[in-house]
This record gives structure tokens, sequence and C-alpha cells, in this order.
């Protein structure tokens, strides 16, 4: 059996733990010893640091080389003849790869050979468009970094390796930005249908599969930004879209995120990326939507129907997404005693559910009121003012209920921060240019009080919760 | 037919032979099974294969590099002719 990895500090704690129930007659000396063999000795987590240290080392150097040689082949390119050009391409990527190839299968060398099979797909993308280059074929070139992508995620699945997941996502998400950017109109030979990376689900699809069936939380990590950002750009394929503002659209995107994030059983590792990832989007859009003159801008509504769609649409999928979850839910053990175990499942859900349920709101509102403004301007911006605010507190706050309830230090922490980052906001928009000091001071008085409520109210509860179970 | 004695205590003390000892007599020669026993997952079987699909990830980087030659040649040659 393969032995775990245990950091030094550890190490220390666990021996002095062991040396304590070993005295106090908790556990004999083979158990002790059955234990501390289970985990690396500490020669063996040096060597391991080592050997991360010397892969890390080796995949700059690689990337070095890989550049060098770009450049030197760069400098002579226009001397060499076409054939040469090719034939050298050629060479540069089957011998990479064969040069990777020797090291993981033939000399053992998994870490070096992840760096040359780096390289190799770095010569890979270089020689698409220099092929491009010698042949002039450079007619729409996302196209380049489309095939660049797809020559690169078939290795990463097999190779298991991170730096080329990253890679990939890298040149999937240029491709998606510079196509749906960029360009638009459809898709030649395919009726009209508009060029909004239809592969890029699918690919992005694999990612997710892969990443759950490997138990990656990290290869998921990359893939969950990546998704959302091609649902953020996609509504750009349609030209009619594009011109709307697609603030509220994004924030739906946002709690899309939290909900699948939820979806997830409580303490999964899994659920970590679609929280941090909705929780960053959400922020940043409530943060936005929470300045008077921001709303107002929800005065120029170029078309009502894509508008209020585009909000409808996020919505509708987040909460099929919900829906789909909840169908499938089946309640874990401990909550197979409740009477209503869909119940805890979707209490989980009430902010997530909230955040989209809020922008939708917002849609709707301004498209309610679009013509019957009028002298009601202000109050027009102002409620939904009043209730970006209000979901700026609620998501700060369920943060930190999360990381108390999860005891995982990140996203208290974090939730801690947005609600310092709203304190902030509101006194620069409330009393920079009325009340001053005094009008701050009240309210930074206001903000100190309610984190240490919320800290009594935590306290209070985990002991009445203590106390029940002691019962 | 005899009648079956291996049930029978007083016969098992005279020394008739038990059904256990039949069997373990007439039983095949099977290898004890010592330590964990592992359940291979589809993935872990999959990496069976996985130098068999790096060899093919390779090869379709040259077959698209090798595709653009072959695009780009013809379209030299329609543009020479």
């Amino acid at each position: 059996m393969e032995k775990r990895p245990l950091p030094d500090s550890n190490r220390q704690w666990l021996l002095d733990e062991l040396n304590l129930w070993r005295r106090l007659g908790l556990v004999n000396e083979d158990q002790v010893n059955g234990i501390v063999d289970l985990y690396e000795t500490p020669t063996q987590s040096a060597e391991r640091r080592q050997s991360t240290a010397i892969y890390l080392l080796v995949g700059v150097s690689a990337c070095f080389v890989g550049l060098a040689v770009l450049l030197l082949v760069a400098y002579n390119w226009t001397l060499l003849p076409d054939a040469i050009k090719l034939f050298l391409l050629l060479i540069a990527v089957g011998g990479a790869h064969a040069l990777g190839y020797s090291l993981r299968y033939l000399w053992d060398a998994k870490n070096f050979s992840e760096s040359a099979f780096f390289l190799g797909c770095l010569f890979y993308g270089g020689s698409i468009w220099l092929i491009a280059d010698i042949f002039h074929l450079g007619s729409h070139y996302p196209d380049g970094i489309w095939w660049w992508a797809v020559g690169v995620v078939p290795l990463a699945f097999f190779l298991d390796t991170i730096f080329l997941h990253m890679l990939a996502v890298t040149l999937l998400a240029a491709w998606v930005g510079t196509e749906l950017i960029g360009f638009h109109g459809g898709v030649p030979g395919a009726f009209g249908l508009p060029r909004a990376c239809w592969t890029l689900p699918i690919l992005a699809g694999l990612g997710f599969f892969w990443s759950y069936q490997k138990k990656s939380t990290s290869t998921l990590g990359l893939y969950v930004p990546l998704a959302a950002w091609w649902l953020a750009l996609v509504p750009l394929a349609w030209s009619g879209l594009a011109r709307e503002n697609p603030i509220l659209y994004i924030g739906g995107i946002g709690a899309l995120l939290l909900i699948l994030a939820e979806v997830h059983p409580e303490g999964s590792l899994f659920a970590v990326p679609y929280r941090l990832y909705g929780s960053l989007v959400c922020i940043g859009v409530l943060t936005t939507l929470s300045f008077f003159e921001v709303q107002r801008e929800f005065r120029h509504i170029h078309d009502l129907g894509v508008f209020v769609g585009l909000s409808v649409g996020i919505t509708a999928l987040a909460l099929g997404a919900f829906g789909v979850a909840a169908a499938m839910h089946t309640p874990a053990d401990d909550e197979a005693t409740l009477d209503r175990p869909l119940m805890v499942f979707v209490t989980r859900q009430w902010l997530p559910l909230a955040m989209a349920g809020l922008m939708l709101f917002m849609a709707l509102w301004y498209a309610a009121l679009k013509n019957a403004a009028g002298n009601n301007d202000a109050f027009v911006a102002a409620v939904p003012t009043v209730l970006a605010n209000v979901g700026m507190i609620g998501l700060a706050f369920w943060l930190m209920m999360l990381g108390l309830r999860e005891d995982r230090g990140f996203p208290s922490g974090g939730g801690v921060l947005f609600f310092l980052v709203w304190s902030v906001c509101r006194y620069t928009e409330w009393f920079s240019d009325h009340g001053g000091l005094l009008g701050g001071a009240c309210m930074f008085f206001l903000c100190g009080a309610a984190i240490f409520g919320f800290a009594m109210f935590w306290h209070y509860r985990k002991k009445q919760r203590e106390t029940s179970d002691g019962e | 037919m005899a009648s079956d004695k291996s049930h029978d205590p007083d016969a098992i003390a005279a020394g008739a032979p038990t059904r256990s000892a039949d069997m373990a007599a007439t039983a095949p020669d099977v290898e004890p099974i010592t330590g964990d026993v592992e359940v291979k997952t589809w993935l872990d079987s999959m990496k069976d294969y996985e130098a068999a699909g790096v060899i093919a990830a390779i090869g379709l980087q040259l077959a698209v590099l090798v595709a653009m030659i072959v695009m780009g040649s013809l379209k030299a040659a329609r543009e020479f002719f």
C-alpha cells in the first residue's frame, strides 16, 4: 500500500498523541507501529518535496527551452526553405512527444515526461500557426486555437496531469473569447447556426466527467470557470443580444453556480469550485449594482424582450438544475431520520435561489417600469439598489455561516471581507459628500455591532445544539 | 446407498469422515486470497490502456499537422496551376 503523505508538523503532533494514547493504554505497541507505518517517513517526505521542486524546475526549464528554440527558429525562419520548415516542425512535435513517451514508459521518469509532453503540446500549437503561415491558411484564426485545444485535451485526459489540463482550459477559454467577442455570423454550412462555440460544452463536459471520476477537485476548479466563461459570452453569438447590459444575466450565472455548489452533499470538496466562482461572480455583480448611479443606467434598455429574455433564460436554467437535483436527491444517512429530507436539501439552497430570484426580479422590475419612470426615476432605481445591498449583506452572512458550519476559514474570512467591502462602498457612496466623519463613524459602529451580534448568535446556537445532543 | 454419517456425533467420534473432511478431500486446489482484495473500477482499467491512448493522442496531433500540410499543398497547387 502506498504511504500517505504527512507534513512534519502533523507528524510531530501524531507521534506525541500516540505516545499519550499508549501510556493511557488506549492503543498497544503494534497498533502504534501500524498507524505510523501508514505514513511516509521524514526521509520519504523530504524526497517527495524535493521531487516536486525538481518537477516544477524542470517544467519551467522546459518552457524556457521551448521559447529559446522558437526564437532561434524564428530568427532563421525566413531563410529556410518551406520543406525544411515543415520537416523541422513535425520533428519538433514528434521528438518532444517521443522523449516524453520514453521517459514515462521506458525510463519510468513520470515527472520529467510530463514536462516533455507539455513542451510537445506547445510545439504542436506553434506548428499550427507556422504551417498556416507557410501556406497562407489564416482565414479564421480562432479555428487554429480550437485545433490546438483539441490536440491537447486527449493527452491531458490520458496523462492525468494538471499542467496539460491547465493548457487545455486556457486554450479553450482563449478560443471562446476570440470567437465570441471578435466574430459574429453563422457557422459555415450550418444553415445559419450562430458561432456559439457549440463544441465547448462537449469538451468541458468531458473535463467535468473526468474530474468527478478521478475525484480531482483541482481539475474541476479549472473546468467550472471555463463553463461559466462560455455561458457568460454565449449571448454575444447573437448580434441582437450583444447590445444589452449583461450584468443581471452574469449575476444569474453566479446564482446558478451557487445552486450547483449546494447540490453537492454538505462538506463535499466538489462544491468548493462552484461556490468559490459563484460567490466571486455574485460579489462582483452585487457590489456594482449596490451603487444608486449604476442602477440608474438601466433606464437605457434597448430591447425589452432581449433584456428580460436573457434573465429569464438563465433563471430557468438555474431552476432547472435545482429541480433535476431535487428530483434525484437521495437523503444521506444523517438526513434519513428527518421527516422531510427534501426540506433539508431545499433549506441549504435558500441563498442561491434568492440570488437567482433577485437577478430576475431586477430585470422584470426595470422592464415593467421602463416607460413609467418619468418623475419617479429615483424610486425606480432605489428599490433594486436597496435589494442589491440586502443581497450583499445576505451573501456575506451566508458565507460566514457556511464557514462556521463546515469549520472552514476561507468562506468565513471571505464573508467577513465581503461585509467590510460593503461597508467601505456604502461609506464612500453615502458619506463622502454628506454626513462626513460622524455618519461614517455611525455606520462602522453598526457594522461592528452586526458582526458581534452574528458571532453571539452563532455561539448560543452552537451551545443549544450541544445541549440538545447531550440530552 | 450408504446413510450420511457426517452429522452423527457418535459416528464422527468413531472415526467416520465428516462432510467438511469430504469436501476438503475433493475440493480443487485454490490459491488462498491473501492481502487486500482490490476492486478495479473502469477508470483503473483505463490505466492499462494509458500508453495506447497517449500514442493515439500524439497521433491525433501529428494527423492534424499533416492534414494542414496536405490542405496547404493542395491550395498551393491550385494557385500554381
